[in-house]
């Protein structure tokens, strides 16, 4: 039986809880909308975990609200396997999680901000504008969401058309948006095949290098002027090929090949992703299943998508979803990581509001 | 810093999120600080933008902090604060020619639907004419959410 004193501890850190997840659900404003963390991979949704449920099983009935919940959980998905698969997007979650800490460290310990708040806001800047930089073609960011859009698509559905795909991004995004134009931009140059075949995978090895939006920029206007029909045959392995990787070193893990992934802090959340990963030893099955995350795993691939879904999802209802290797985690594997997305978000939402405030 | 408002509730900052449905930032910030600024009563109201915080994802808006000077002192400049956004919000989005759904993408949008939320419930208050915000109807809104936290637009079709 819990004591007293157990019992407030507990309500208190309820409480506190809720507090982080309305903290993080603030950012969300429409129905159906998620995000995940970059640094810790918790994915924040704005629906109900009883309604995500019923989507799940296919016992809701299909309308916007249904394409926008089974599209979202899909789209966050693809993200974290960007995270733990591509060097551009872990190195981005490395370097966001080194900046929250040093942040905190030095707020707790009171240190002048003039001592290092430039030095920090210089770092945040920089770290923001490789996500976002672009001149006339596309930017990192625009190609980790393009292969998130196409294969979130993928995963969520089962029937594909190009006015399948424009559908759902209306729906789960609208027309006006960022997504809408990047993909139509996609499909009006290269065509349905194209976009959907080739596109995450170009997406997939161009976050492998150090400047994806300049990579995969280039080799779309490679491809401006020649028949590019003959790629969407390809398999992965030959896509590598095609564009100047090598199959083989492209399927190891990147723990594999950077072994000082090791000893940063957030090995302790990928740990378990590398894992998982580094049991598929065949490059085409690995490569499929990072480059369509979308897509079913072949009956002889040795991982599946369950095993590598997001550690935490925390819906509007007090409700929370745990996969991948935390799938069987209670409460003491997700209260933390519930805690670092929230200090990991509001300390971003600072360094941003630090970074308005200073000159350039 | 905590303050209180005349209708009761504490509120820590006088600043709220203003998202507008289906559409990119660049498709409505500028039109909305233009139209801001130039309405009356908007003196000492600040447009802030919302970081990402390091988070990427899948949203269907696209989301600004409306700040203003000081602490909400009373309820008629909260209601004045949120006609005069409400109004620029309106102006921005007809300007902008927004299409919110697929089947009505050919229209532009000159009427928006908004949601207020507040500490104690939530309203939607639905603007027919670009830029005219009747005082009654935010009052009566704000009578029933409180302080807003955020107003989120929804663009209608003509």
């Amino acid at each position: 039986m819990p004591n007293n004193a157990d019992e407030r501890e507990r309500c208190k850190i309820i409480a506190e809880l809720r507090a982080c997840r309305e903290s993080l659900l603030e950012r969300l404003p429409f129905s159906g909308d998620a995000v995940i963390v970059g640094s810790s991979g918790v994915v924040i949704m704005n629906e109900s975990y009883g309604y995500a449920n019923t989507v799940i099983s296919m016992k809701a009935s299909i309308d916007d609200r249904f394409i926008r919940c089974a599209y979202g959980l899909a789209h966050e998905a693809v993200h974290m396997v960007q995270l733990v698969s591509t060097h551009f997007a872990l190195e981005m979650a490395f370097e966001f999680a080194n900046l929250c800490a040093v942040t905190n460290r030095r707020r707790k310990a009171s240190t002048p901000v003039a001592e290092w708040l430039p030095g920090v806001v210089r770092n945040y800047r920089t770290a923001n504008n490789r996500m976002e930089h672009h001149d006339e073609g596309f930017s990192a960011l625009n190609v980790i969401e393009a292969q998130a859009v196409i294969e979130g698509f993928r995963g969520a559905f089962s029937k594909y058309s190009e006015e399948g795909l424009a559908n759902v991004i209306a729906i789960a995004h609208g027309l006006e948006s960022d997504y809408s134009e990047l993909i139509g931009r996609l499909l009006g140059a290269y065509g349905f095949s194209f976009t959907f075949e080739v596109v995450p995978k170009l997406c997939w090895l161009a976050l492998q290098t150090k400047e994806p939006g300049v990579t995969f920029t280039n080799w779309l206007m490679e491809l401006s002027d020649v028949d590019v029909s003959p790629l969407t045959k390809m398999s992965a392995c030959e896509i590598c090929v095609a564009f100047g990787t090598d199959p083989k070193k492209a399927s190891r893990s990147i723990r594999a090949k950077v072994p000082d992934v090791r000893n940063h802090p957030l090995h302790a959340l990928f740990g378990g992703y590398f894992n998982v990963v580094e049991n598929e030893t065949d490059p085409e099955a690995f490569l499929q299943l990072v480059m369509h995350p979308g897509r079913s795993a072949a009956p002889t691939a040795k991982i599946r998508m369950t095993e590598i879904m997001p550690p935490l999802t925390i819906f509007t209802d007090d409700r929370y979803l745990m996969q991948g290797p935390f799938k069987n985690e209670g409460w003491g594997g997700a209260e933390p990581l519930m805690r670092s997305a929230t200090l990991a978000t509001q300390t971003l939402d600072w360094l941003g509001e630090q970074s308005d405030r200073l000159p350039q | 810093m905590m303050s209180k408002s005349e209708m009761g509730e504490p509120v820590s900052e006088s600043a709220f999120l203003v998202s507008v449905e289906g559409a990119d930032l660049s498709q409505w910030e500028d039109a909305f600080k233009s139209a801001l600024s130039a309405q009356p009563g908007s003196h000492g109201l600040e447009v802030l933008p919302v970081h990402s915080g390091g988070t990427f994802g899948a949203k269907r808006g696209s989301t600004v902090r409306v700040k203003s000077e000081g602490g909400p002192s009373s309820f008629d400049r909260t209601v004045n604060i949120v006609g005069v956004v409400v109004a620029a919000l309106t102006l921005a989005i007809a300007a902008h020619e927004i299409k919110p759904e697929p089947e009505k993408a050919a229209k532009p949008a000159t009427a928006i639907t908004c949601t207020i939320e507040g500490p104690k419930g939530s309203r939607e208050l639905r603007i027919e004419n670009a830029g005219v915000v009747p005082e009654g109807l935010v009052r009566a809104c704000l009578t029933e959410t409180g302080y807003p936290k955020s107003i989120k637009a929804k663009p209608d079709a003509k």
